[in-house]
């Protein structure tokens, strides 16, 4: 009986449970999955584009300021400087131009090996410079170079002339010498042997320098040429005694090669070579193009003696409160007047825009008042193919709408320095390599001019007063 | 045996619960969206109605039950003898057609959550709790072409409406004498509005696949807070007839909007007042025999007198809905099995408070509903399922088919 009750008594439970379990299979059912499809154009009819202006365009070319900023980076000196550039550069209506000066300390030569007894004219089989040529300038093809057969080098016409002093250092980047003598000039191709370039040295030269025991300054530079025997244009990097980066930038480069313009002396009893290794070498730098200080002559973006120009836009006519979609910083590169290795160009906004022309900061100055947005990398001046440098500028140009900072900031072209780690991609620092672009200025035309192209939007809501 | 019973009604009712409590909580991970019909205007209506006002086709200004208390009208909780919470949730399938498309999506919503306090048993009660009262949760999404220069910009525009206006009523039920019950809410309302609309310029990018223009977002936020007040009135009779009614008056809605451009520093911000309209519900309940209860209800809102917004106003219209249906209520028969549980069919028909496409938005749904007693009827488990159909594809342009489940848990406890 009681079991007959029990069962009894669990029917209605039974039944509810069963009714419940239905329920949610019938809301299950329902559910179907229960997973939304993903928005669609159903109800996008009912939607009206608050935002009326979209994607508004606004081309602006004038500047309010601009300066051609100059750079000293006072802990690298051009005399202590990695490179030394011999050469003459014609670019469109300046020149670069540089010689080599070198100072020997004739009273340090002598020693228990090269004594005066053994260091005598019979006794000296060859006196030469040496050279020895970066591996950018060692390959760099010219057309001038193609038609002379000096494949793969830059012909020059080398003199060696002796100053009749040593050369300061603190002078340079300065004039070149005036007073000075030759001691020798010789063809391109002449004692070339790959990178390295041997000046020969008549021994008697040699043997008056060491009979005077005193220091000597000594000059080379490139021989302009007469009729067809001219030096082909153009700047040519050359180890000096403070190389560092001598493994990767010197093709077959080992311990035993002297850095910097080194004199070979070589005997033939002991058969010994002697290196005199110079105590001081620089580049001159005497004719050194300035910088456009008017944006309408063009802008100019240098390494090794620094120039970054820093623009500001008139953005007057652009309206309060926009969101730019897209800003783009262009500048057009010329190509014709552009020289020099690979460099990264960076673009920052530059804190307290300068007004004048021609500002002068240290290095660390710059970086204390750069704030990096974006750059390129490994860009050739003189590639004539992709001369439209295109930078994105959109978050600078928003912040600059939104009056995030006091005073007004520009934007400063730069190359690959150390504090922009995402561009300085090469092993040498902008110090090194004479790299230098020309861009066109503000009074070219329309497409060449540097200008910025901000595509905006803007709602209505910021007119608007009440409901 | 009595307790026998009890013990089996308590374990009914937990596994009721975790059924319940498992649907709000899995459904909210895997639904969003309402009809699309909510992306514009002041939303979709939402209803104080439980889940035993739903079965029967959303009607209860007459309700006067101890035991199962409706709160649509205040006035009817006079009857409590007992404190009462009644909570309730929905989850609802809709699925929204137009001529190219249709879309489906899932949702939960707590619409009502009420506690009803007697202070003189049968005669004078206070009560609090939360509602909404306005609801939209849409997303769009649509491709469109954008010329600039010489690029086409590929362009996805998406909006977002989400949000709710609730209130917070704070209420009286008084029953003076026999045949009449009075009641008062003092509601504070409030809510937000946020409406997001976004342009994706998905094509050019960049080698790496950033598009090349920046995003587009417009946010706009808006917040109301207002007050309004409700009178209701219950008129009980001697015989099986009720009727009841409440009047809301016309109120203000102050909005602060903030709008941004997302990226651009500056806001605009607005303040302005809408002036809600007069709102007045009327219902009767005829109680045919012990068991059988026919009833229906009126809702009225004047919004053609809506002021506060020219966007808004332009589309708006008297918001009206009448609805109708009955209800056989639970029985205690021994063995009495499936008869002994409350059934309820209704239907009710809805003029929206505005148009849409041009034409009037017309709202139907028809419902059943069931539920079980807590012991000692100390509460219900209710429970509805009801259909409606919104809008009309050819008048509106799209309609949306809503399937809806609605929980509503009733719990009673000597308090007091």
């Amino acid at each position: 009986m009681q079991g007959k009750g029990g069962i009894s008594n669990r029917r209605p439970e039974v039944r509810i449970i069963l009714t419940i379990w239905s329920l949610g299979c019938v809301l299950g059912l329902l559910a179907g999955g229960c997973s939304s499809d993903q928005a669609n154009l159903v109800g996008a009819e009912l939607v009206e584009n608050p935002i009326s202006d979209a994607l508004e365009t606004l081309t602006i070319y004038d500047l309010v300021s601009y300066s051609a900023l100059g750079i000293e980076d006072r802990g690298q000196p051009v005399p202590d400087q990695e490179v030394l550039y011999l050469g003459h550069q014609v670019t469109g209506g300046d020149s670069t131009s540089s010689v080599i000066l070198v100072n020997y300390d004739f009273g340090d030569v002598y020693d228990e090996t090269f004594t005066p007894e053994v260091l005598t004219s019979d006794n000296i089989s060859s006196v030469k410079i040496q050279l020895l040529m970066l591996r950018h300038y060692a390959t760099l093809q010219v057309d001038e170079a193609k038609e002379l057969n000096a494949e793969k080098v830059i012909p020059k016409y080398y003199e060696l002339r002796q100053l009749d002093e040593p050369f300061v250092e603190d002078d340079y980047p300065g004039p070149r010498p005036a007073n000075d003598r030759l001691v020798h000039w010789l063809l391109p191709t002449e004692h070339t042997e790959g990178n390295t370039v041997f000046i020969p040295i008549d021994k008697e030269n040699l043997l008056d320098w060491l009979a005077s025991g005193e220091i000597m300054g000594m000059m080379i530079r490139e021989w302009e040429g007469v009729g067809s025997q001219t030096s082909s244009p153009g700047l040519l990097g050359l180890s000096s005694r403070d190389m560092k980066h001598a493994m990767s930038q010197i093709d077959d480069f080992n311990e035993d090669i002297s850095l910097g313009p080194t004199i070979e002396v070589s005997l033939i009893e002991p058969q010994v070579t002697l290196f005199i290794k110079p105590i001081a070498d620089t580049s001159t730098f005497h004719n050194i193009a300035p910088a456009p200080t008017d944006p309408a002559d063009g802008l100019m973006l240098r390494t090794c003696l620094r120039n970054y120009p820093v623009l500001r836009f008139d953005m007057s006519g652009l309206p309060a409160n926009v969101f730019i979609n897209r800003a783009i910083l262009t500048v057009v590169k010329d190509a014709t007047s552009s020289f020099g290795p690979a460099e990264a160009i960076v673009v920052s906004e530059f804190i307290d825009a300068v007004q004048t022309p021609v500002d002068i900061l240290s290095l660390v100055e710059l970086e204390s008042r750069v704030h990096q947005i974006t750059g390129m990398t490994s860009l050739y001046p003189s590639d004539d193919l992709n001369t439209d440098l295109s930078f994105n500028v959109t978050t600078a140009i928003q912040r600059f709408v939104n009056g995030v900072y006091e005073g007004e900031r520009g934007l400063v072209l730069s190359a690959g320095e150390d504090f922009f780690p995402n561009y300085d991609l090469t092993i040498v620092d902008p110090d090194f390599y004479f790299v230098r672009f020309n861009f066109f200025g503000t009074a070219a035309d329309d497409d060449l001019r540097p200008r910025l192209e901000i595509t905006y939007s803007i709602i209505d809501d910021f007119q608007e007063v009440g409901p | 045996m009595n307790r026998r019973q009890s013990n089996f009604n308590v374990s009914l009712v937990l596994r009721s619960l975790i059924c319940c409590s498992l649907l709000t909580v899995v459904l909210p991970v895997l639904t969003y969206g309402q009809t699309p019909f909510a992306l514009e205007n002041l939303g979709q209506k939402i209803d104080s109605h439980d889940a035993r006002m739903t079965g029967r086709g959303s009607w209860g200004m007459a309700v006067f039950d101890s035991v199962n208390p409706g709160f649509l009208n205040i006035a009817g909780l006079s009857a409590l003898r007992h404190v009462g919470l009644k909570f309730t949730g929905y989850g609802e399938r809709v699925a929204s057609d137009y001529a190219d498309g249709s879309r489906k999506t899932f949702r939960t919503l707590t619409p009502d959550l009420r506690v009803g306090l007697p202070v003189i048993k049968g005669r004078l009660a206070v009560t609090a709790g939360f509602r909404v009262d306005r609801s939209m949760q849409y997303t769009t999404i649509s491709d469109t072409l954008y010329d600039v220069g010489e690029e086409n910009l590929v362009t996805k525009e998406e909006m977002v409406r989400e949000g709710t206006i609730f209130e917070i009523p704070l209420g009286v039920a008084w029953r003076p004498i026999r045949q009449v019950a009075l009641g008062g809410t003092l509601g504070m309302r409030r809510g937000t509005i946020k409406e997001t609309f976004s342009q994706f310029f998905t094509e050019p990018t960049t080698l790496g696949g950033i598009p090349l223009f920046l995003t587009n977002a417009r946010d706009q936020n808006d917040e109301f807070t207002g007050l309004a007040t409700t009178y209701s009135l219950l008129w009980l009779g001697s015989g099986p007839l009720r009727f009841g009614t409440s009047y809301t008056p016309s109120h203000d809605l102050d909005v602060h909007r903030t709008v941004t451009l997302v990226g651009v520093g500056s806001r605009a911000k607005k303040e302005f007042t809408l002036r809600m309209p007069t709102e007045l519900r009327a219902g009767l309940e005829f109680e045919f025999t012990d068991r059988w209860i026919l009833g229906g209800d009126y809702q009225w809102q004047e919004f053609s007198r809506f002021s506060g917004s020219d966007e808004w106003s332009v589309a708006l219209e008297d918001e009206e809905t009448f609805s109708f249906g009955f209800e056989r209520k639970s029985a205690h028969v021994r063995r009495g099995g499936w008869n002994n549980l409350p059934l309820r069919v209704g239907a009710s028909f809805r003029h929206w408070a505005y148009q849409v496409g041009g034409a009037p938005i017309k709202e139907q749904t028809y419902s059943v509903g069931t539920g079980f007693p807590f012991p000692r009827q100390m509460g219900y488990l209710d429970m509805a399922l009801s259909y409606s159909l919104i809008g009309d594809q050819a008048e509106n342009g799209l309609e949306s088919h809503v399937w809806r489940f609605t929980i509503s848990v009733t719990g009673l406890e000597r308090w007091w």
